[in-house]
């Protein structure tokens, strides 16, 4: 593939970052970084990085969440010519951990609220790690063995000149895990090329420019984080970070920060709508507002658009495989014209540029009017999971169609009307979403299986308000040495995320069975 | 309506949590801080006001409520609902 400057994700940035540097690129709860200030920041970052470690191929962990060392740090490690792997500080250390040696990353820029983390993490690593602290000093007592690792505090960062700048197009822009099937997260690996295809697709389909303010919700372990920053920075405009106290305000945010651009997973639109804050004309400013990774309810767009009358209300779709969204559905005015399914909004077409079909579970092609799992290619789906063959050939294969011999089956079951507007009808595997993160059942429950000594443990997801939320709900056969709700519970917050956590465990004398002798999922849900 | 009333409701609906969370009625002081620790997610936390709103016959303004006035604490929810006219 040709290296432009085009299909780089740090030389976008760089070139935007040139041309809008005195203007604010960041907005960190009225804290103001112009694109300068963010270069100057990310470019020391990058020259550390490449002191630590210039010809590791190995991506660099960021462990920092929503603060200006986040921010830079993914900068830093894109203009080092590496990838960034997200680390979750909220996440459990066992599965940072295991990312970390499952990715061979020994370098991580860590911010302030990453320390605790990183101490604990720090312990479980037997490799030398090279540590970029950029907004700690030496002074602080950091009480872990520093003499083993290689520490770079704030005071080390000195070099903002920007580093040659060697990535390819194929070469991995970002890492992220993802829920699997057999207690291990998969790998996701996006390239330059996939995430600078969607980006470009979105800046032409859509009116941005330099003085719009955009929302920045996403946890960056979620892809949809990525949006929210290129797309900003890309436009040139300013990306508003709301603090942690804000989640129950966020109303007052959108108004006071003049936000023109929203996105966030349908489910913070219902937790608005339940705390009585979509109310008519609310958000005035907004002129975009972008909902993804999971159905949007046609109850949840309407409200939304009343609440944001000007607004463009958008549904956008796609797996991280498939590189943030692959398809938009742009909801209108006037409710009756839209198209809903189920209650759920259409997930739209398939962008322009990139390919899709629907096929049956034996890989034949349908009509794009029947009922199968969608399948995609193009720019923007990736070429296979990380250093996970097994994974890899279950879902990459070729298909009749096109020529076009690469398909990443979705597993999403869907159905299009004929002018190819595609809708989700579900699932037929054990993937559910929650809060829009993906969780695979069977992942909660062998977890479950490690901490108990039972071998029968099926974890169901409950709804509630007709779609609107959900909670995990674990059963597990009584076995004679079975460990209490409490001990199992304990075990399961020390290696599962916070969204993988069940709300309830119900253990009993035996769980039934379908007619094929597999545990019966479906009565389970049924006797919640 | 008094404090002890939306107390117990308040108990009574979280009972399922603090048995998996090792935790007893007891342990939950004033102080304790439902999202913070952990115990409910915003969206949980949202849905338990909303019983909340629906038993006692209440619609909270939290469009008025700022939002450092810790009312995700024991204490917090009970004054939201003691204090709302």
């Amino acid at each position: 593939m040709k290296t432009t400057a085009n299909n780089i994700l740090i030389h976008r940035f760089v070139d935007n970052a040139e041309l809008h540097h005195s203007r604010p690129a960041i907005d960190l709860n009225g804290q103001l970084f112009t694109y300068r200030e963010l270069l100057e920041q990310s470019a020391k970052i990058a020259n550390a990085i490449l002191d630590c470690n210039p010809e590791s191929q190995a991506p660099v962990g960021i462990l920092a969440s929503k603060s200006y060392t986040a921010y830079s740090g993914i900068l830093g490690a894109l203009m080092a010519s590496k990838a960034y792997m997200p680390l979750n500080p909220r996440f459990p250390v066992h599965r940072n951990a295991w990312q970390l040696e499952k990715s061979g990353c020994n370098t991580i820029i860590a911010g302030r609220e990453g320390l605790e983390h990183l101490k604990a993490l720090i312990k479980t690593s037997r490799q030398m790690l090279f540590i970029i602290l950029p907004d700690v000093s030496p002074e602080e007592q950091l009480q872990f063995e520093q003499d083993k690792h290689t520490v770079f505090f704030a005071g080390d960062l000195n070099n903002t000149s920007l580093p040659l700048i060697k990535s390819q197009p194929e070469q991995m822009a970002y890492l992220l895990f993802t829920s699997g099937t057999t207690g291990q997260p998969k790998g996701v690996p996006v390239n330059n090329e996939n995430i600078t295809s969607y980006l470009d697709y979105i800046l032409k389909r859509f009116d941005l420019n330099e003085k719009d303010r955009f929302s920045q919700t996403f946890d960056l372990t979620f892809d949809l984080s990525m949006h929210d920053l290129f797309v900003s920075w890309l436009s040139g405009g300013c990306l508003c970070i709301p603090s942690a106290d804000a989640t129950f305000a966020m109303s007052k945010y959108i108004r006071d920060q003049r936000l023109t651009v929203w996105f966030s997973v349908p489910s913070v639109a219902v937790m608005m709508s339940k705390m009585h804050l979509l109310r008519a004309g609310n958000f005035e400013n907004l002129k975009y507002s972008f909902f993804c990774g999971e159905p949007l309810l046609e109850k949840t767009a309407s409200a939304w658009q009343k609440a944001a009358p000007d607004s463009a209300v958008i549904n956008l779709y796609g797996p991280t495989e498939t590189t943030i969204a692959i398809s938009a559905y742009e909801w209108k005015q006037d409710i009756k014209e839209n198209k809903v399914k189920n209650g759920i909004v259409s997930i739209g077409k398939i962008f322009e540029t990139q390919d899709y079909c629907i096929a049956d579970d034996q890989d034949r092609v349908l009509g794009t009017e029947k009922k199968g799992f969608l399948h995609l290619s193009g720019s923007q789906v990736i070429s296979g999971y990380f250093r996970d063959e097994e994974n890899t050939k279950k879902y990459f294969k070729s298909l009749k169609k096109n020529n076009n011999n690469w398909w990443y089956n979705t597993g999403d079951l869907v159905t299009g009307d004929n002018e190819h507007d595609l809708f989700f009808l579900g699932r037929q595997d054990n993937e559910v979403k929650i809060s829009g993160y993906r969780v695979n059942l069977l992942e909660i429950d062998e977890i479950i299986r490690k901490a108990t000594r039972s071998e029968v443990v099926a974890t169901v997801d409950c709804e509630h308000d007709g779609g609107e939320t959900k909670t995990l709900v674990s059963f597990i056969e009584k076995t004679e040495d079975v460990l209490s709700e409490e001990k199992i519970m304990e075990f399961c917050r020390k290696h599962l995320p916070w969204y993988m956590l069940p709300g309830k465990i119900i253990i009993m004398e035996s769980l039934p069975l379908n007619e094929n002798g597999k545990i019966d999922r479906k009565r389970l849900s049924e006797m919640l | 309506m008094n404090d002890k009333e939306i107390k117990e409701f308040l108990l009574e609906r979280l009972e399922n949590r603090l048995k998996i969370y090792g935790l007893s009625r007891n342990e939950l002081k004033g102080d304790f801080d439902l999202v913070k620790s952990g115990l409910l997610d915003s969206m949980a936390f949202v849905n338990l006001i909303g019983d909340m709103e629906e038993r006692f016959g209440m619609e909270i303004d939290f469009e008025s409520v700022k939002e450092d006035e810790l009312f995700t604490t024991i204490s917090g929810v009970i004054d939201l609902f003691l204090n709302w006219r």
